[in-house]
């Protein structure tokens, strides 16, 4: 357990981090992950990589734990406040920085769309793995993935920098 | 009619441009995206705003850091308890298994419809020692005489068991070989799990429990 934990613990912290927004909640929930996985190990029937079947385990209890919490309409307002120019001089600052207005726009999203772009950019899982993961067609991921760039784009041009797409 | 067709494929290969990107897509659809990067500028642009996604993602991920050492503390904590318990479970399961030699023969029989045996005894016993009974049998009703009892290894020679070791010890000793068991074993044709098994059936005349380390 402690190579294994040792070897993915980062990622898999990192993936439940981006669903959940919260530290404290994310590290507990990777204990769970772990210990399931530990459990469950027997089960493993080595048709896809380890990481992705931890990081469906831990797919599966960060959505748990958001359906638990009541306050996770978080989304929403968090793009709504991006949407806002602000007229305070840092905002203006920020927004000649594109990189930071791309990240800051990135955390913006819905937690499905967070977690289909870190799964495909940050993770590096290919379209069936991704769909193995999230338990949806592979048309799907590709679908998911192209609006969950259209609504990143959209965020952007709301904070006042256009791409020109879509 | 050669532009319509083209259509649904340039929008194919848009929506592999993200894999591409991270380098996850197969020979084939990487060849394939290639060569319509190669044949299109706004595909190109587009393939930049990806890679500036994907470069973004990637930093925002790397800066969320790494979980603190109290998680990694809680984690084996849980899995050292969760240990504990089955162990003690275990052990429980095998005092209780050794506990009585005839509430191990009861639960071989038929289970009758009014006094279900124990779920342990039924799936353990059953299952496992009902395949090996005769030989389970022999060396709990003869603990006078153990090497007598037929052995399941076929590679074993039909000798005492003293007889065996003996035998063990003076070839180990005249072939300037250790005289660990194991090495003494393999010098004379024999196999590890033959001692094994000698070993289980010398102590079983004493111990009640030894029987299901047999098998």
């Amino acid at each position: 357990m402690q190579v294994l934990y040792v070897r993915h613990h980062v990622r898999v912290f990192r993936f439940v981090v981006r669903l959940v927004r919260d530290e404290t909640k994310a590290e507990d929930l990777i204990s769970e992950v772990f210990l399931d996985v530990w459990r469950q190990a027997g089960r493993f029937e080595g048709r896809s990589a380890v990481s992705t079947w931890m990081l469906a385990i831990a797919r599966f209890k960060a959505f748990s734990a958001l359906r638990r919490r009541p306050d996770e309409g978080l989304d929403e307002e968090t793009a709504g406040a991006i949407e806002e120019p602000s007229d305070d001089p840092g905002a203006a600052l920020e927004k000649k920085d594109k990189s930071a207005m791309i990240r800051k726009c990135l955390t913006g999203l819905s937690a499905e769309h967070r977690e289909i772009i870190d799964l495909v950019y940050y993770h590096e899982k290919s379209v069936e793995e991704v769909a193995e993961i999230v338990g949806i067609p592979q048309n799907t991921v590709k679908t998911r993935m192209f609006y969950a760039r259209k609504r990143l784009a959209e965020l952007l041009k709301a904070a006042g920098i256009d791409r020109g797409w879509p | 009619m050669n532009t319509i067709n083209k259509q649904p494929e340039r929008h194919e290969i848009e929506a592999l441009l993200p894999w591409h990107a991270a380098g996850t897509l197969s020979r084939r659809d990487a060849d394939r995206v290639e060569q319509a990067l190669a044949g299109g500028r706004e595909l190109a642009r587009r393939y930049d705003l990806v890679r500036e996604e994907l470069a973004e993602t990637i930093h925002l991920n790397e800066t969320l850091g790494a979980p603190s050492a109290r998680a990694m503390e809680k984690l084996f904590a849980r899995d050292r308890r969760r240990g504990g318990r089955a162990r003690r479970a275990a052990s429980a399961r095998s005092i209780s298994a050794g506990a009585s030699r005839s509430s191990c023969r009861a639960s071989l029989r038929a289970p009758s419809p009014g006094r279900q045996p124990p779920p342990w005894s039924r799936s353990w016993c059953r299952r496992r020692l009902w395949s090996k009974s005769k030989v389970l049998q022999a060396g709990l009703r003869s603990p006078a005489r153990p090497a007598k009892a037929r052995l399941p290894s076929r590679a074993l020679p039909r000798r005492s068991f003293n007889a065996l070791t003996r035998s063990c010890r003076s070839t180990a000793w005249s072939r300037g070989l250790p005289s660990q068991p194991r090495r003494a074993m393999s010098a004379i044709g024999g196999r590890p799990a033959d001692i094994c098994s000698l070993r289980g059936f010398r102590i079983l005349p004493n111990c009640d429990i030894s029987a299901q380390f047999l098998l």
